[in-house]
C-alpha cells in the first residue's frame, strides 16, 4: 500500500515539474541573466521559453511580454546588422527596428515612436510599433532596450490592436518601470 | 553541407521535375481564342485571389512613371499575334531587394525592385520579361500543379517548405500556393529552358541585343556568392545559375550568332535611377552594406550631385562601422551637405560622429542645425535629449 501511496505521488509530481506555466507575481530575481523585474499576480510564465522570461495572462495570442537578454557578439535572428558595445541608444534601437523590418512573418511593419527611454536606470530607447500577421491580425507592440556592458537587455510588449493592445499597456509599463540590472561595469 | 529545408526543397524540385513528364499544353497564341482547362480556370481564380492580397499587401512599388515604363517594354517584347487573341500582360513591382521575378499564370508579372537595382539596361529588362511571359505564354504553372498532384506532392507542402525562408519567404507565404510556385520554387528544368529560349527570341524580334540577355547572370552569380543564401528563386541555385547561363551562350553561338541589337542603356537608367537609391536604402535596412554601397556608387555616377545619395552612402559607412569607415561616413555627409545645405539628415549622421569622437561643440552645432532643418524629425526626442547632456555654446565658452 506505502508502494503504491508513493507511485501516486510521484505520478502527481511529474506533471507539474513539466506543466508549461507557472503562475508568477512580485519580485522576479535572474543571477544568471542579471535582472530583477517586479510582474503583476494572476499572469502566467510559460516554462518552455527558455532564453527569456514570457509572461501572460489570458494566452500568448491573447498578450505577451517578453524579458530577457541578447548578448552583443551575436547576430541578431534577421538583419544582418550587428549590435556593438559602446553603441549609442539610438544606434542599437537603428539596429533592433532593422530587425523587426527584416523579419519575414511582420508585415506592413510599423514605427510609430522611436525615443530615448531610462531603462532600469541606464540610457536607453523605447520602440512603439505596429504590424500584421500572416493570418491578417493587426497587432501592436512596445519595446524597451538597453546596452549594459556586453548585453542588449530587452523588454517586449505584444497584443492585438484591437481590444487588447490598451489593457495591459499600464501593467507592462510599471514592469519595465521595476526593472533593473543587478550588476553592471563587467568587462 | 545542406539544410533540412534545402533537402526538403530537393525532394519538392524532384517532385516538380516530374512535371517535364506530363503532356505538353498548346501555347497560348496557337488557337483562335484563349481557352482554358477547368482545373485551369480554378488555378487561374486562386491566382488571381493571391495576386489581390499581394497588390494590398503594402509590397508594391508605388512609381507610375517605372510601372509604366516596364509595362512598355513588356509590350513591345509582345508578338503581334498574342495581343490579337486577348491574352494582355500586366508588369508591377515589389518593394524587394532580392533578385527576383515571377508571373502568375493569367498574366500579371511581379519584378523585384533588387532586380531592377542591379540590370544595366533595357535589353536585360527585355530578358528577363520575356522569360517571365513565356512561363505564362506557354502555360507552365498548370503543368507544374498537374505534375506535382500526379507526382502526390502537395500544394500545402510547398507552404511548409517555404516557412523558414526569409524575406522572400514572407512573399512565397503571402502569395500562396500558386505565386510559390511562380515566386520561389520555380519551374522544371525543361520549362525554364523553354522560357529562356522563348524569351530571348522575343527580344531579339522586337531589336533587342540578345548578348545582353546573359550578362546578367555574371551580376547574380557574384550576389550569390556574396549572399550565399538569401538570393533568389528566379535563377535558382549557382549550379543551375552557371547552367542557364551556358545554355543562353550555346543559343548565341548558334542561332543568334551574328545577330546585335540595341541595349538602350540610357533610357533604362533614367527610368530606375530612383528605384537604385530606394533599393540601397532596404539593402542597408537588411545589413547587406556592400549591395548598398555599390549600388548608390552606380546612382552616383549618373547624378553625381545628390545629397541624398551622398548621405546614404554615409549612412552605409557609419553603420558598417569597420576600419576607417567613420571617416568615410563623415566625408560622404559633409558632400551631402555641400551640395544642399537646406537638407537634414547629413548634420544627423554628423552629429553622432562627432558625438562618439567627444567632439562636443561641434556635435551639438550639428544636432543644432538638424533641428532647426527638420523640427518635426522622427528621432528629435534622441536629438534633444543630446542636446541637453552637452554642454551650451555658453558653457563652451566659459
Amino acid at each position: 500500500m506505502k508502494r503504491f501511496n508513493l507511485w501516486l505521488l510521484v505520478l502527481a509530481i511529474l506533471p507539474a515539474g513539466c506543466a508549461p506555466w507557472t503562475m508568477v507575481g512580485g519580485s522576479y530575481l535572474t543571477n544568471s541573466e542579471n535582472y530583477e523585474v517586479n510582474l503583476p499576480s494572476g499572469w502566467r510564465k510559460h516554462n518552455q521559453s527558455r532564453d527569456v522570461l514570457r509572461i501572460t495572462r489570458d494566452g500568448l495570442t491573447v498578450q505577451e511580454i517578453l524579458i530577457g537578454r541578447w548578448p552583443l557578439d551575436k547576430d541578431p535572428p534577421h538583419t544582418k546588422k550587428k549590435l556593438a558595445k559602446g553603441m549609442l541608444p539610438q544606434e542599437a534601437a537603428e539596429v533592433v527596428v532593422d530587425d523587426f523590418r527584416s523579419n519575414s512573418s511582420l508585415d506592413n511593419y510599423q514605427i510609430a515612436e522611436n525615443n530615448p527611454s531610462k531603462v532600469g536606470g541606464h540610457a536607453g530607447f523605447k520602440l512603439a510599433y505596429g504590424y500584421q500577421t500572416k493570418a491578417g491580425l493587426k497587432k501592436k507592440g512596445i519595446y524597451y532596450g538597453v546596452l549594459v556592458d556586453k548585453w542588449l537587455y530587452f523588454l517586449n510588449y505584444e497584443a492585438p490592436d484591437r481590444h487588447y493592445f490598451g489593457k495591459d499597456r499600464e501593467v507592462f509599463e510599471k514592469i519595465k518601470e521595476s526593472f533593473r540590472v543587478l550588476r553592471s561595469g563587467q568587462a | 553541407m545542406t539544410t533540412f529545408v534545402e533537402r526538403l526543397f530537393g525532394i519538392l524540385l524532384l517532385f516538380l521535375g516530374l512535371g517535364s513528364c506530363t503532356a505538353a499544353l498548346a501555347p497560348f497564341g496557337t488557337e483562335e481564342a484563349l481557352r482554358l482547362d477547368n482545373d485551369e480556370k480554378r488555378i487561374w481564380n486562386r491566382a488571381k485571389e493571391e495576386q489581390k492580397r499581394l497588390d494590398n499587401s503594402g509590397q508594391i512599388y508605388q512609381a507610375a512613371a517605372l510601372t509604366a515604363y516596364v509595362n512598355e517594354v513588356a509590350a513591345k517584347i509582345t508578338p503581334e499575334p498574342l495581343k490579337q487573341k486577348g491574352l494582355s500582360f500586366q508588369i508591377k513591382i515589389i518593394k524587394n531587394p532580392l533578385l527576383n521575378a515571377f508571373a502568375f499564370p493569367h498574366g500579371v508579372i511581379y519584378i523585384h525592385t533588387g532586380m531592377l537595382a542591379r540590370m544595366e539596361n533595357e535589353a536585360q529588362l527585355a530578358a528577363i520579361l520575356g522569360h517571365e511571359m513565356n512561363h505564362v505564354v506557354r502555360r507552365h504553372m498548370v503543368q507544374q500543379i498537374r505534375a506535382v498532384q500526379n507526382a502526390a506532392g502537395t500544394l500545402s507542402a510547398l507552404q511548409v517548405v517555404l516557412l523558414p525562408l526569409g524575406a522572400v519567404g514572407s512573399i512565397g507565404q503571402l502569395l500562396g500556393a500558386v505565386g510559390a510556385v511562380a515566386a520561389v520554387s520555380g519551374y522544371s528544368k525543361a520549362a525554364e529552358e523553354e522560357s529562356d529560349r522563348e524569351g530571348l527570341a522575343w527580344m531579339v524580334a522586337a531589336g533587342y541585343d540578345p548578348r545582353e540577355a546573359p550578362k546578367l547572370f555574371d551580376y547574380l552569380k557574384r550576389d550569390i556568392e556574396e549572399l550565399k543564401k538569401d538570393e533568389p528563386f528566379f535563377f535558382g541555385s549557382h549550379p543551375r545559375v552557371v547552367e542557364r547561363q551556358d545554355s543562353y551562350n550555346r543559343l548565341l553561338q548558334t542561332r543568334y550568332r551574328d545577330v546585335k541589337g540595341i541595349a538602350e542603356t540610357e533610357r533604362f537608367m533614367d527610368s530606375v535611377l530612383l528605384v537604385l537609391l530606394d533599393n540601397a536604402a532596404m539593402d542597408l535596412s537588411f545589413g547587406r552594406f556592400a549591395l548598398a554601397q555599390e549600388t548608390i556608387e552606380k546612382f552616383l555616377k549618373r547624378q553625381p550631385d545628390s545629397a541624398r545619395a551622398y548621405f546614404t552612402l554615409g549612412e552605409v559607412y557609419r553603420q558598417r562601422n569597420q576600419k576607417d569607415d567613420v571617416e568615410k561616413a563623415e566625408k560622404h555627409y559633409r558632400q551631402a551637405s555641400q551640395f544642399d545645405a537646406a537638407y537634414a539628415p547629413p548634420y544627423r549622421g554628423l552629429g553622432l560622429i562627432w558625438l562618439k569622437q567627444g567632439h562636443k561643440k561641434q556635435a551639438r552645432e550639428a544636432f543644432e542645425k538638424y533641428l532647426s532643418l527638420a523640427p518635426q524629425a522622427e528621432d528629435k526626442g534622441y536629438i534633444q535629449q543630446y542636446l541637453q547632456d552637452l554642454p551650451s555654446s555658453e558653457a563652451n565658452a566659459s
